[in-house]
């Protein structure tokens, strides 16, 4: 039987191939494709086309070709691998499933006998017994051609045949890490990017959010390991870790907050920020000011800002990417203050510099000499660390207003010279008070 | 009338946006970060910092630049105890990496001082 077109018959040859056992027959005496015949696409268009896969990290693993019978002919099936450790996940999910047997190359030919290049790539929604997601088909140069559903290896149907052009997107996240030596220690400095990749179709039925499934079944990678100790990842799918570790102790998070647009990663980071913040005596006692003044603050990502910043208006704590330790130690202090001082709105010019100052000031103070926020680059960086060393005692104590009376506002006027973003009026009359009280008693 | 009402309508609008960000308090950069963790480093070198009999026990401050490579550049005593213990300081931090500090995305050259600690055996 010829089935009417190519759509029908690739919704026939992706559910075969995905699904049918590994071992084919590749012992035919002829085929009409061949491996070097799709290695000279391959390298046609590689050369001719300016965006696609040529520009990625995909290698096509040429030597583990396997045939598959389909109804134009025979089609070439490659496995492809990448240099890089890439996950995929569908879009408005959390869930990311490692790439690695994901990808394939598809070589086949049309209707009218020319050879076409697919790339094949398997989106998994759920850990289900056989394939539960999308398998989205493009060109070799990145151009969406089909996508189909399945549910549990159940062809459920091709999700465009409906009312709208809406998109449909996943991502591929590319981790890329590399050993650096510090100090006696080696540690993986690893970076991650995201790439979107798009079909224009109609909304797909209800998906349910990514299922991890029992670890001790469901063919994924924990599979026979019998150990009741393993948990799910919280974020990539398919991987087991110690169920110990895999609690997220978000309370203190949650006793401060309002609202978030962070996903799934961010939030698990800021939480155990939050948590590492508040083992400290002085920031303990800044988080529960503003707990029990029932202060409760949004958090999100802003590529505009720098590195991070703390908007008094909407009480919103904004960080460019990546949530490091001390640019929520220093927004959350000015959030502190903002409550403390009864608002920071009367600062938006005259003592800004001094709410800057003091949450810099306060971040060198409470780091055991780890040393400066305040200053970087200047001269006065030496003279306004060893004045820190005076007035704490090398970092043991920390100092009263009359320690450091005599110099403190010396050293805000410096500060503007050195870090010029911060150049407004110095108030002559504001002490760092809020900083007095956090580290009372501590 | 309409032209000066629109005016000051677009006034009212850029004064908004203006307050909008002024309401912004923002690290205009981010700092060198050691790589691993200071706690780390006190325990990679703790077979290394024991002070000699004729030293106090206590901390070194050891100041220097971190390029826009990551690595430590002229590294000078802040703050030291004695001659062995100093120069013990120098040579371990001499080896330390660190994440260079960014400027709207770009690597920046940042002066730092880390305390390197030394006990009594």
């Amino acid at each position: 039987m010829r089935l009417k077109n190519t759509s029908q018959w690739l919704i026939m040859m992706i559910a075969f191939f995905i699904f049918s056992c590994q071992s084919q027959d590749d012992t035919l005496i002829e085929k009409d494709i061949s491996v070097s015949e799709v290695q000279s696409l391959y390298q046609h268009l590689n050369t001719t086309q300016s965006n696609g896969r040529q520009t990625s990290d995909l290698e096509i693993l040429w030597d583990e070709a396997r045939y598959k019978d389909v109804s134009t002919g025979d089609a070439l099936v490659f496995p492809v691998q990448t240099s890089t450790e890439k996950y995929v996940r569908l879009q408005g999910t959390t869930t990311a499933y490692p790439l690695e047997n994901q990808a394939q190359a598809f070589a086949y030919r049309s209707d009218d006998g020319s050879l076409l290049l697919d790339y094949v790539q398997m989106i998994p929604t759920a850990q289900t017994e056989s394939f539960t997601g999308y398998v989205s088909v493009s060109d070799w140069n990145g151009d969406p051609k089909h996508l189909f559903h399945y549910e549990n290896g159940l062809f459920i149907g091709q999700p465009n045949n409906g009312r709208s052009e809406d998109l449909y997107c996943y991502w591929i996240d590319t981790q890329t890490c590399t050993v650096v030596t510090s100090g006696g220690f080696d540690y993986a400095e690893c970076e991650t990017s995201s790439t979107l990749h798009c079909h224009t179709i109609d909304i797909p039925p209800t998906i349910a959010p990514g299922d991890f499934g029992d670890p001790s079944g469901g063919g994924g990678p924990g599979s026979g390991s019998g150990s009741t100790e393993l948990c799910p990842h919280p974020t990539i799918a398919g991987q087991f870790i110690s169920c110990e570790a895999e609690q997220i102790d978000d309370q203190v998070l949650k006793d401060i907050l309002k609202c978030h647009d962070l996903n799934n990663d961010q939030y698990i980071a800021l939480a155990n920020t939050i948590k590492q913040y508040t083992e400290k005596c002085g920031n303990k006692k800044t988080y529960d000011y503003l707990k029990a003044n029932s202060v409760k603050l949004c958090f999100d990502m802003s590529s505009s800002l720098n590195a991070g910043g703390y908007n008094y208006g909407t009480q919103t704590i904004s960080f460019n990417g990546t949530i490091k330790d001390e640019v929520f130690a220093e927004e959350f202090f000015h959030a502190y203050q903002d409550r403390y001082y009864g608002g920071l709105g009367q600062y938006t010019n005259t003592g800004r510099v001094n709410i800057e100052f003091e949450a810099k000031f306060y971040y060198d103070l409470t780091h055991g000499g780890v040393c400066c926020e305040t200053f970087k680059r200047s001269d006065m960086f030496l003279e306004y660390f060893l004045w820190l060393t005076d007035i704490t005692d090398d970092f043991t104590t920390f100092p009263t207003w009359d320690d450091m009376k005599d110099k403190y506002f010396y050293f805000v006027d410096q500060f503007k010279i050195d870090q010029p973003a911060y150049d407004f009026p110095t108030d002559p009359n504001l002490k760092p008070n809020a900083l007095f009280n956090a580290l009372n008693n501590c | 009338m309409r032209v000066p009402f629109t005016l000051l309508l677009l006034l009212i609008l850029q004064s908004c946006l203006a307050q909008d960000k002024k309401a912004v308090l923002e690290d205009p950069e981010i700092s060198p970060q050691i790589y691993g963790s200071y706690d780390s480093l006190a325990t990679a070198i703790r077979d290394k910092t024991i002070v000699p009999n004729d030293c106090k026990a206590g901390k070194v401050f050891v100041k220097f630049l971190v390029d826009i490579n990551g690595q430590v550049k002229d590294p000078v005593i802040a703050k030291g105890l004695c001659d062995k213990a100093n120069e013990t300081a120098l040579d371990i931090v001499k080896t330390i990496k660190f994440i260079p500090g960014k400027q709207k995305d770009k690597p920046i050259e940042s002066q730092r001082v880390i305390p390197i600690t030394f006990r009594k055996e």
